[in-house]
Formats: structure tokens, sequence, C-alpha cells
């Protein structure tokens, strides 16, 4: 413009001093312009220190310090709710009029309207600042997104004393703004780390939990059992700290499967778990052992099984009271799917460092304790004993013994009247074997009976028992006494036999005997381990006339349903429910039902191990019709039952 | 015709050489050291017609400013003063050419395209938050200056021109290569220089239908690139484009918006153009 309007403007030297004054110091403000820029990088937060909105804002201002003459400058940042706060203000400014001026400027729509501007917008700085005072209004936005607004103070108007500083403002902040924005994307960033890692770190402890714990108790499985106890054998110390290691398992966990279904099953081991956990896992109940909860460990191993770990037990005797109420607490009655199930259970202890140094031992040894338990009847438990080891040996010996038993003819039997209580007469007589062992004496029958059965011999043993009974019968006959019927007990395994109808018929024809004055007693849990082939059993055996009695009523988890699909005669109520009626009011409750449901059925009821007078009038009550028991009579070898049946008053 | 041409015409027609002088007067009052604010808003109010048409302008939808601007000073102060110098060029740019007869041309739809055109540039750069709009603004206002200086003084060529079009139903910008062994952008780039205007001007004019050349101003010169091919896609005005000039990628990319930008680009136009025209046209 100036060259082509030279002719036309004034040409004086004052004018061209003026000018080259002029332009030398437009020269070095344009230098000092991009010396701030040069410096510029400083905004962003590179280093992590840097990160924070206010050491951002801090060297913004410091740039725009240099450049533009600020009375005062505030630095205000939009929220999540869209509204602005004052961030950074200006070092050595706290008067509130800046404050004021900027609500005055929001409340007219100025500072909305700034928004919207990408360049510097100056206003009067109004009524609270001196005259001449001006507002530089500045948007601090990225491309995308803004930031927040600049506000400084100024005296006479920017728009003309420095429109260099206002240009070099504008790249300023649009800069800071992206550093906030960068700033931002990393606080972002970082927290989406570290809720990556949260998850992350939850995830790897549940499939840590996963390997180590049993999914349907959520009680640590085998591999952190084994765990724990390699744990606590390397950080042994004193000798004389002990470590029990129990091993518990129900009995015939198998019939609450096959007659109710997997899925009860697994419903009772969870209902076990939880009472086990909430019953010995709670700090005020251990304290009766002396231990602390910490010092348990409760798991399931598998199955039906479970081991529980205890540190620092003061005492042989405190462990014993401990899984005795262990015992206590599974063996009771548990309400499954709507059904009852009566549990009992079996467990095995060994205790480090008498029974074993490693873990291995250890738990083999509290397993061999265990069977031993089951050996000697369940529902109970065992220390383990060097003895045990000597186990299959003797089973050895016993079972050689057990087989020239039969031949030695060191069997017996014994007799226990069933009377009837309409007539006092004596309707049945069960046959109970005995074993006369050559050095032992008499030996129970819960003794050598799951031995006779695990090796087969009672196979043998059933035939025996059957031929010595028929030749009672024909002994009976010849002393003129009237005959009751004669029950026999037959086992599982008796029952699976593919010939024994035929064998029993055989043998009952070779005596001239009718099937008609024998009665089998059958368990339920044999019944119900295969109940198509039972039925079918029964139909034959009842075609040709044996009565059939379901023997310890009430122990198995069979219901009346079933039953009344079979051919049978008579119940026999376990003795276990007899026993404690009528004081203990469950017990009772059962026995009532059962009775009840068994006249509806039709069936005899008979009942067992009665032993007193209570028991008898309240059987009597229920017009129970057939007792058996110790009330009226043991079992007694044939010559004292001979006299019993011949006595006139009893 | 070739850049001494330009100079031939201008020769001829010394008035088209150069601007009005308010014009002349405001840029030294910016420029001198010497003045002081008030002298800015003097050598604009000394012209009346021009002091109303910026008021017009300043309290137009295009500012929408919250309160209203009543005095020259308050426009600078809020509006700023290069943006303000820009409406000044704008508006003398307008006013001087309306004196002027032109004929077989439709002068209002010659500058109602170089309006859609202005906005569409102002609304495109405001999108990428440029900090200066008004330079985008008459950039765009600007961009077929040249056309109408070829109208003007080479009437039967233009004819031609127009007719060679027509036949070969091809860009104008085309036949005027074809005929002339050059274009408006060139012509209307050279009147630029001639005028002393900011370099930024005649870069955007003269490479706006290859934006690719501009290598001082790529971002002024694709904006106005990509504003002319809409305005002529929407068909607001014409200066002679039977056709949509093909959109160069390169500069469509420059600008780094996504495409439903587009529609907010077109509704800010659709808002402002029927006042801005108004202000412009009305009375000029």
């Amino acid at each position: 413009m100036m060259t082509r309007n030279k002719s036309t403007r004034p040409t004086d030297i004052d004018y061209l001093q003026q000018r080259v004054t002029y332009l030398e110091a437009e020269h070095q403000r344009y230098h000092h312009a991009m010396d701030v820029l040069a410096s510029m990088a400083s905004i962003f937060g590179d280093h992590h220190h840097h990160r924070d909105m206010s050491a951002i804002l801090r060297s913004t201002h410091d740039c725009i310090h240099r450049i533009l003459p600020l009375d005062d400058a505030g630095y205000y940042l939009v929220d999540d709710e869209s509204s602005f706060n004052l961030a950074y203000r200006q070092p050595g400014c706290g008067n509130p009029d800046l404050e004021m001026a900027v609500e005055r400027l929001i409340e007219e729509g100025t500072f909305a309207w700034a928004i919207n501007q990408n360049h510097p917008v100056c206003v009067n700085a109004g009524p609270d600042y001196p005259a001449g005072a001006h507002l530089v209004l500045h948007v601090i936005s990225t491309r995308t997104r803004i930031r927040g607004m600049f506000v400084g103070c100024m005296f006479g108007n920017p728009q003309l004393a420095d429109r260099t500083g206002l240009k070099v403002l504008s790249i300023i902040l649009f800069n800071s703004a992206y550093a906030l924005e960068s700033a931002a994307l990393y606080t972002l960033r970082e927290h989406q780390h570290n809720t990556l890692r949260k998850i992350t770190q939850r995830q790897s402890r549940e499939l840590l939990h996963q390997h180590s714990h049993d999914t349907l108790t959520g009680l640590p499985n085998r591999v952190l059992f084994n765990d724990r106890l390699n744990q606590l054998l390397q950080r042994r110390t004193a000798p004389n700290i002990h470590l029990a290691v129990i091993l518990m398992d129900l009995d015939h966990f198998k019939r609450v499967n096959d007659s109710l279904g997997h899925r009860a099953g697994d419903l009772l081991i969870r209902r076990l778990a939880t009472d086990m956990r909430n019953t010995f896992l709670c700090a005020e109940e251990v304290k009766r052992y002396h231990l602390d909860a910490a010092n348990i460990t409760i798991s399931r191993l598998g199955g039906d099984e479970f081991g529980i770990l205890l540190e620092h037990v003061d005492s042989l005797d405190l462990v014993a009271r401990f899984v005795q109420q262990l015992i206590e607490s599974v063996s009771r009655e548990h309400e499954v799917m709507d059904h009852q199930v009566f549990v009992t259970c079996s467990a095995g202890i060994s205790i480090h460092p008498f029974d074993g140094d490693d873990a291995d031992t250890l738990i083999k040894n509290a397993d061999a304790a265990m069977y031993e338990a089951k050996q000697r009847g369940r529902n109970l438990y065992q220390f383990y004993t060097q003895d045990l080891n000597s186990r299959t040996y003797r089973h050895l010996v016993m079972e050689n013994q057990l087989v020239k038993a039969l031949a030695k003819d060191e069997f017996d039997l014994h007799y226990q009247p069933q009377i009837s209580l309409r007539n006092g007469q004596v309707e049945a007589l069960e046959a109970l074997v005995r074993w006369h062992h050559p050095e032992k004496g008499l030996q129970n029958p819960a003794h050598f009976i799951p031995l006779a059965e695990d090796t087969g011999i009672i196979e043998g043993l059933g035939q025996w028992v059957l031929r010595r009974v028929c030749q009672d019968i024909l002994r009976l006959r010849q002393a003129g006494i009237e005959l009751p019927r004669m029950a026999i007990n037959l086992s599982a395994r008796q029952f699976r036999q593919v010939d024994l109808v035929e064998r029993y018929t055989h043998i009952l024809s070779e005596y001239g005997i009718s099937p008609s004055h024998i009665e089998l007693e059958l368990t339920e849990s044999t019944i119900m381990q295969d109940i198509k082939v039972a039925v079918d059993i029964f139909e034959q055996l009842h075609q040709l006339g044996f009565r059939l009695a379901v023997d310890d009523f009430g122990t198995g988890y069979s219901s009346l349903n079933n039953l009344k699909h079979f051919p049978i005669h008579s119940l026999k109520i376990d003795r276990s429910f007899v026993s404690d009626t009528p004081h203990d009011r469950d017990d009772t409750a059962i026995v009532t039902a059962i009775v009840a449901m068994a006249k509806s059925l039709g069936l005899e009821v008979v009942a067992e191990g009665v032993e007193n007078e209570d028991q008898l009038n309240f059987l009597k009550k229920l017009d129970c019709e057939l007792i058996q028991g110790y009330y009226y009579s043991k079992p007694l070898p044939f010559d004292e039952v001979c006299q019993y049946l011949m006595a006139p008053d009893r | 015709m070739n850049a001494s041409a330009v100079d031939t015409i201008l020769g001829l027609n010394p008035e088209l050489g150069t601007l009005p002088s308010v014009f002349h007067r405001v840029e030294s009052a910016v420029n001198d050291p010497s003045s002081s604010f008030d002298a800015i808003s003097r050598a604009i109010e000394s012209d009346t017609t021009l002091t109303a048409k910026l008021l017009r302008i300043a309290n137009s939808s295009l500012y929408n400013f919250p309160t209203r601007i009543t005095s020259i000073d308050r426009a600078i102060s809020v509006i700023g003063t290069q943006q303000l110098r820009d409406q000044v060029l704008a508006a003398t740019v307008i006013r001087h050419f309306s004196h002027l007869p032109v004929a077989g041309v439709d002068m209002e739809s010659f500058w109602r395209h170089s309006i859609a055109t202005a906005l569409l540039s102002r609304s495109l750069a405001g999108m990428r938050r440029e900090s200066n709009v008004e330079r985008f603004y008459v950039a765009g206002l600007l961009h077929d200056i040249g056309r109408l200086l070829m109208f003007m003084h080479l009437p039967q060529k233009s004819t031609q021109i127009l007719a060679s079009r027509d036949q070969a139903q091809c860009l104008l910008h085309q036949a005027e290569q074809d005929i002339l062994g050059t274009n408006h952008a060139q012509v209307g780039g050279d009147l630029l220089r001639a005028w002393c205007l900011p370099p930024v001007f005649e870069s955007a004019v003269r490479y706006h239908h290859q934006p690719a050349q501009a290598i001082e101003y790529p971002m002024e010169t694709a904006v106005v690139h990509v504003a002319d091919c809409i305005a002529n896609a929407l068909r607001l005005g014409s200066s002679g484009e039977r056709f949509v000039p093909p959109l160069d990628d390169g500069a469509w990319q420059r600008l780094a918006l996504s495409e439903n930008m587009l529609e907010r680009v077109i509704h800010y136009t659709d808002t402002h153009y029927q006042q801005v025209v108004d202000a412009f046209m009305e009375g000029a």
C-alpha cells in the first residue's frame, strides 16, 4: 500500500524515522513472539507430573504473560456439566473483580458468544474496573472440543495495542487446549488401564479359585487340600505342634444318588458343606476346641469325601471331640428335594507327627482309619493305629477262618420271637446266625457278615441257614409244637444270585416244607439297588408262596410309593427308631407315620428292638401287630426257643 | 489472454486498478503506528453508507452478538480489527463493481453465488475453528472476480466462451482455457495482485480450481475450492457455471471434516444467506 501510494503520502524525514522506529519495534516483537512460540512445547504434559490441569495452565500462562501485558488473568475450564470453573489465576491476583466481571459476561450472553469465536474478543471491563480497562476473552478449544475460556484484563484496547500478541494468544491457547485434551485422555487411559487391571486381577483370582476349589460347594478341593497340607508340614517348627488330618465320608451315599437322583445327591453334599462351614469355621464354635478358624481347612476331596486339616491342636482329646461333633452334625435327618434323608458318616484321623511325616502317608493312614471305622459298623470315627496296617493280613486270616467255619460247622442259629399284640402268641421266629470262633468265642454278625458278603461266602452261608431252619422246623413238628413262621435274612449279594429261587425251592422240597412257612427279610437298600430286578424276583418268590418282609425300614430312602409295587407282606421298623420312642419326638413321629402308612397299604408291621413297657404301650396305641425285642426275648438257641414256645404263659 | 492482458485492461480502465479510497484509508489507519484506535473508526465513519452496511453486517445473524453493536468502535472490539478490515474490503469491492455497467450478465445471480461461496467458506473455516474466519469469507466472495472482469471487458470472447460451453457441455473454466488460453481464476488472481491485496486472497482466487498448486496458502485455497463446489451444487446464484466443478480429493481431505458436517455447513449458509444478500445488495 505504502509503495504504490508514496506520491500521495508525506515523505518528510520525520515520518520515515517514525516509520523505521515502528517497523524495528514490530520486528522485535515478531522475534519475541517467535521465541515464545518456540518455547511453547513446555505446555505439553509429556511427563506424568505435567498431566494435571493446573500445571498445563501455569505453563500456558507463562507463555501468554511474555507476550501480553496482563493485569490479571483467569483460566476457566468446562466440566462434565458444561459449567465453567476458574481453574487457574494469574499469580498475585486474588480480588473478586475478575470473577464478578465474568459472571456479568455470562449473564449478558457475551461469554457464550465468545465461546463460538476463535479469535480474541475484547470487551469493556465494566463498572468494577477503572475506565479504559478491557477484558480479552478467548476460547480454549481444540478443533473438536471446547475445554475452557481465557479471560485476561488489560488497560487500553488490546485489539489495537498488540495485534501480534493477540495472534500469538490464539496459537498458544489452541495448543493449550490440545495439551489439556491429551492430559484428559491420558487420565482416561490410566483410569481404563486401572479398571482393566482390576478386572484382570479379579479374573486371575477367580481362575485360581476355580483351580483350587470345588465348584459344587465352594470349598477347597483336593489340589488345595494337598497343597495346604504340604505347606503346613514344611512350616512345622516345633515338634510338639500337632496336625490332624481327618477324612470323612458318608455311609452309603450311593443310595441317595440311586434312589433320589444325582441332583438330590449334589444338593445334599452342598447342604452338608454349608453346615460344616457354618459350624466349624465359626470363631465362637471352634474356640471350644482351642482352635482358631484360620487353623481349620475344610475341603471336599470328591464325591462324598471330605478332608479336614486342624493345625496347632492341643490334644488328641480335642481332636476326638471335634470329630465327634462333626459326625453328629452330619449324621442326622436332612431334607433334600422334599425327601427326608438319613445320613450317617464315618471318619478316619491321622496325626502328624505320630502317623506320618509327609502328606501322602498322612492321607493314606487317615484313609485306612476311615475304612476301619466303616468296617466297625459305620457312623463312627477311628484314629489311625499301627495295627491298622496289618488289616489286610487280618482280613485274609478271617476270610480263611470263615470258609473253614462252614466246613467245621462253627455256625449256629439263634431265634428271636415276634409276638402278636392281639393274642400274645409267637407269630414268627427270626433266624439269626452266630459264629463260634475257635479262639475268640461267639462272634457278632456285624463282625463277619460284611466280610462274608464281600468275599461271597455269604452265598454258602445262606444255604446253610436255610437247611438249618428246615431241620429245625422238622424238629419242632416232631416235638408237637405249633409251628410259627420262620424269618430268614437275605443279603444283597444273595438276592442277586442268579439261581436264588431254584436253590431255595430245591432245598425246601428236599425237606418237604412249604415256602409259606418261610418269610424272607430284605433290607430296604437291597431292594432299592435295582428296583426292576427286585420286582421280578419278588414276583417269582411270591408265586412260590414265600412271605416277604422289608427289614430295617426307615434307614434307606425308599418311599412307600415304590414299595406298593412289591408283593410284600410286612414292614419291619428299624430298631434305631423304636429305641427312642416314645420320648424322642422325631422318632415317635416317624414310627407313627410308618405304621399308619403301612396299614393304609395293608401291610403287617413289625417293631424291632422293643425293650421296655413304654415302647410297648406306645406301639400298642398305634395298633402295631408284631413286636420283636428284648422286652419279650433276646435271640435264643434252638433248645431254649423250644422251651419258650412251650411255656404256658408269658 | 495472459497476465499482461490484465495490465492492458487495467491500463484502459484505470478506475478498475484501484479500490475505492475508503478502503485505503482504513488500511492505512490499521497499519499506521501513529494512528490511534479512533483513527480506524473515523476512516470508516467518513463513509456513511459503508458504516451503515458494516453495522448491519455486525448486527446480522452472521455474528449474532448478544447486545446491539451501535458503533464502529464497538464492532472493532468485538469482531476484531483484521476481521472488520476484511469486511470493509468485501463491502467496497461489491460496491465498486456494482457501480459499473455490465451487459449480458445477471449481476445479482453472480453476487448471490459469490456470497453463498463466501458464507460456505466462512462456515467451513468455523468448523475447523480457524481463528480469522473473515479471511475465508472475503476469499470466497472474490473467488470468481476474474469472470466479472472478463464479462465486462471481453464481451465478444465471453459470448464465444458461453457458446463453446453449451456446445461441448463442458465446464465454463475449461471453455475459457480453450478459447483464451487462461481462465477466470488466473485473471482474478492477477487483478488482486494489481490491487496489492494480501497474498492469501490472490492464492485462494488463483488456485480455486487447482487447489493442489496453492503452496503458500493451501488451507484457504482448499476451503474456497470446496465451498465453490457446494455453492454450485446448491444453485445459490451462478457465475455462469452450469455444472458442479469436480471436487478435489486432496482439498477435501485437507479440511479434515467429516461428511456429516456438511449438513451443518449448509444449514449455517441457509440461515445467513438472505441477511447478507440484503445487507450487500440493497442500495448497493
